[in-house]
């Protein structure tokens, strides 16, 4: 090899030959790896996106039961079964869910949830009375003291997104038909969701060159997100709603004027607070964005690894994946940002008194959480302003006196005061809110904590006889 | 056995000026056996001294410990570079005193010493380490024994860090300058941008290393006869 003419064009000859050779296998590996993958991935999906699309379905059979339930005043404590056809064409479910039945409701009309009652012939088998080859479930209940079966009938997804949700609000109130109309259209876009399929080989490795499957895979958890975010504020507005609506002990009047008096009162602060946590996350993000920031001290001290980051970051995986985590924050300030403004722009709206109270219950509802779950990551000054705190006042003291201004005793257990203590004062904080609060119920002295203001608290409301 | 007061005398007569051929004749007509006097040279070509380190260019050895030191920083080993250096030359002077005294045997013990430190130092230097006495292994057995394997596997060493370090660089300037000039695009792509040439460019450094650190090491110039005609 060596000292020999022309030996190193040999040896490198050779090893250009090797190292073609290394590729080409390594090449061939890759592409039974990357088909292999895209199976894989395709069918996770599916069967992710199937389960999300069979849990909608469950519920709405759900909404529909509840209503049949609720409309022929049945009870409310049921048992169900699904009723499931084998490849034998035997129909299948759970029998003894049928026995001792006094009446059967079934061809349930899905508007008006009325149904026809047959008497139950014990002489035959339920599937030999009814046709049961186009029932869903089977729900057992109770008409006082006689047992009752509800046949749930197969549905469509277009009739079955249109059954309204089950709710004790009244079905013409104005608030109540808004947010059925708006879970409404999440459930039949989530229904209509697809993601295509590809079976070509070479379009698969081109696609997965391109990076097609990380955009799938950030598609995918986006859309999850969305839905979440989009639900989880609907189910709570309603159950809030719910709740407001069959306790109201106040006039109602009375009760809009307060509500729109703290709604006034805290609206900009939070706004401020939403300012401040995008302008915050702007930051941030131009921070993360910079060839210099790769070489702070946040990554990996070496000086190998953190260049090596720099080669990752110019991956479309990380970058999907950077990309996604960044999406999934816009998603979650919009929709954060959107349940307070929206709401706040509606609050003038011509309605009746009833559903205006709820909106406005709603609205002031997520006020205080923004403002509760913002405080304790924020300096202080931004926090005391918006509780109206002065410089030189005490933070839980300030927290206090805001959370007696809403006038909710259960916000005093709100999970950032006294439970996660990122607020410094949060202990605190909360046992001064039930101190004040013991004014109106005296039983709420026993909540505090602090031994000394316990005292204090029980001896003010039942003074020792002198 | 090597006849230990022979190979003395020949290297204290070749210090003198006295010419290879002329001393192997004269010890024929002592009456010291062909054997005896082929074995006593073998062993003198195989001995190890400070100076004989210096066979291997001196750039050379300077900038293997300055790459070395720096890989060491790069990789967040600096610690383990500090080591190894100090381990190497340490070796380098310790082999000398055994080689003068004669001390084959523990000549033997501190070169195996030797690897054994490398993996408690730091695995990879080890892996570079065993890839460079197989080298040396090959020209050692190629070239007949007539040079210090110490010598050798030292030499390679430093051609292979140095390759390596050269190689790395390359890949380091890749990533700070091309990088910032590339699209976001798939692993695979970046992999055949970046890691692709540097890889390539290995063989042709090391290559190009092991011809500059055994430049000055006679291994070319010996003949199957040289020894004895």
């Amino acid at each position: 090899m060596y000292g020999k003419r022309g030996s190193f064009v040999i040896y490198m000859m050779v090893w250009t030959v090797v190292f073609i050779a290394v590729i080409t296998i390594v090449g061939i590996y890759a592409r039974t790896q990357i088909i292999q993958f895209s199976e894989g991935f395709e069918k996770e999906i599916a069967i992710e996106l199937d389960e999300l699309k069979d849990g909608i379905v469950d519920e709405k059979y759900n909404h529909l039961a509840l209503n049949i339930i609720s409309e022929n005043n049945l009870s409310k404590e049921f048992k169900e079964s699904l009723v499931i056809i084998d490849e034998n064409n035997r129909i299948i479910y759970n029998v003894p869910i049928s026995r001792d039945i006094d009446s059967v409701y079934t061809n349930c009309n899905i508007a008006s949830f009325k149904c026809e009652i047959h008497e139950r012939n014990f002489q035959l088998t339920l599937e030999n009375q009814f046709n049961l080859n186009k029932i869903r479930k089977i729900i057992l209940t109770k008409d006082q003291n006689k047992n009752v079966l509800i046949l749930i009938p197969i549905l469509n997804n277009e009739d079955l997104i249109n059954i309204p949700i089950p709710s004790t609000l009244p079905k013409d109130l104005e608030m109540y038909k808004e947010i059925n109309q708006k879970l409404k259209e999440l459930y039949a876009e989530s229904l209509k969701k697809e993601f295509p399929s590809i079976k070509d080989d070479n379009q698969i490795i081109r696609l997965f060159l391109d990076g097609y499957y990380y955009e799938r895979l950030k598609d995918y958890v986006l859309f999850i997100t969305e839905f979440g975010l989009q639900l989880s504020p609907l189910r709570a507005d309603l159950e809030l709603a719910e709740d407001e609506y069959n306790s109201t002990e106040k006039s109602i009047q009375l009760m809009i004027l307060e509500y729109n008096k703290t709604i006034e009162r805290y609206y900009p602060d939070v706004i401020e607070i939403n300012d401040k946590i995008k302008a915050d996350e702007q930051k941030k993000r131009v921070e993360d964005d910079g060839i210099e920031h790769f070489m702070s001290d946040k990554y990996p001290s070496n000086f190998v690894d953190r260049i090596s980051l720099m080669f990752s970051f110019k991956s479309l995986l990380v970058s999907s994946i950077r990309n996604l985590g960044q999406r999934i924050t816009d998603l979650r300030t919009t929709y954060r940002e959107k349940s307070v403004s929206e709401q706040y722009q509606k609050k003038d709206i011509q309605e009746s008194d009833a559903s205006k109270l709820l909106r406005l219950k709603i609205l002031q509802d997520s006020i205080v959480n923004r403002i509760l779950n913002n405080c304790p990551y924020f300096d202080e000054t931004i926090c005391m302003r918006a509780l109206g705190c002065g410089q030189n006042e005490n933070a839980a003291t300030c927290m206090a006196d805001f959370l007696y201004d809403i006038g909710d005793p259960e916000l005093c257990n709100h999970p950032y005061l006294g439970g996660i203590n990122e607020f410094e004062d949060a202990g605190s904080a909360r046992d001064q809110c039930y101190f004040r609060f013991s004014k109106q119920d005296p039983s709420l002295c026993l909540e505090i904590k602090n031994n000394a203001l316990q005292f204090q608290c029980e001896n003010e409301l039942f003074p020792p006889l002198s | 056995m090597v006849n230990k007061k022979l190979a003395e005398w020949l290297k204290a007569e070749e210090t003198q000026g006295f010419p290879e051929n002329q001393l192997v004749a004269f010890s024929l007509k002592k009456g010291f056996k062909k054997r005896d006097i082929e074995e006593a040279i073998l062993y003198l070509k195989q001995k190890f001294s400070i100076k004989v380190i210096f066979k291997i260019p001196s750039y050379l050895i300077v900038l293997f410990f300055i790459f070395l030191l720096s890989l060491g920083w790069a990789l967040g080993e600096f610690l383990s570079s500090v080591l190894l250096s100090g381990a190497i030359i340490g070796s380098v002077f310790q082999m000398s005193y055994f080689e003068k005294k004669n001390m084959d045997l523990l000549s033997w013990a501190l070169f195996v010493t030797l690897y054994i430190l490398y993996i408690f130092i730091y695995v990879p230097f080890f892996i570079i380490a065993i890839f460079s006495l197989i080298l040396a292994l090959i020209v050692f057995f190629k070239n007949k024994r007539q040079i210090n394997l110490y010598l050798l596997s030292m030499s390679f060493l430093i051609s292979i860090t140095l390759a390596i370090s050269t190689v790395l660089l390359i890949y380091i300037f890749e990533l700070i300058i091309i990088i910032q000039y590339l699209p976001n695009m798939n692993m695979i792509y970046l992999a055949l941008i970046l890691y692709a040439p540097s890889l390539y460019l290995l063989a042709p450094v090391i290559y190009i290393y092991n011809k500059l650190a055994l430049s000055r090491i006679d291994i070319y110039q010996l003949s199957p006869d040289t020894v004895i005609r």
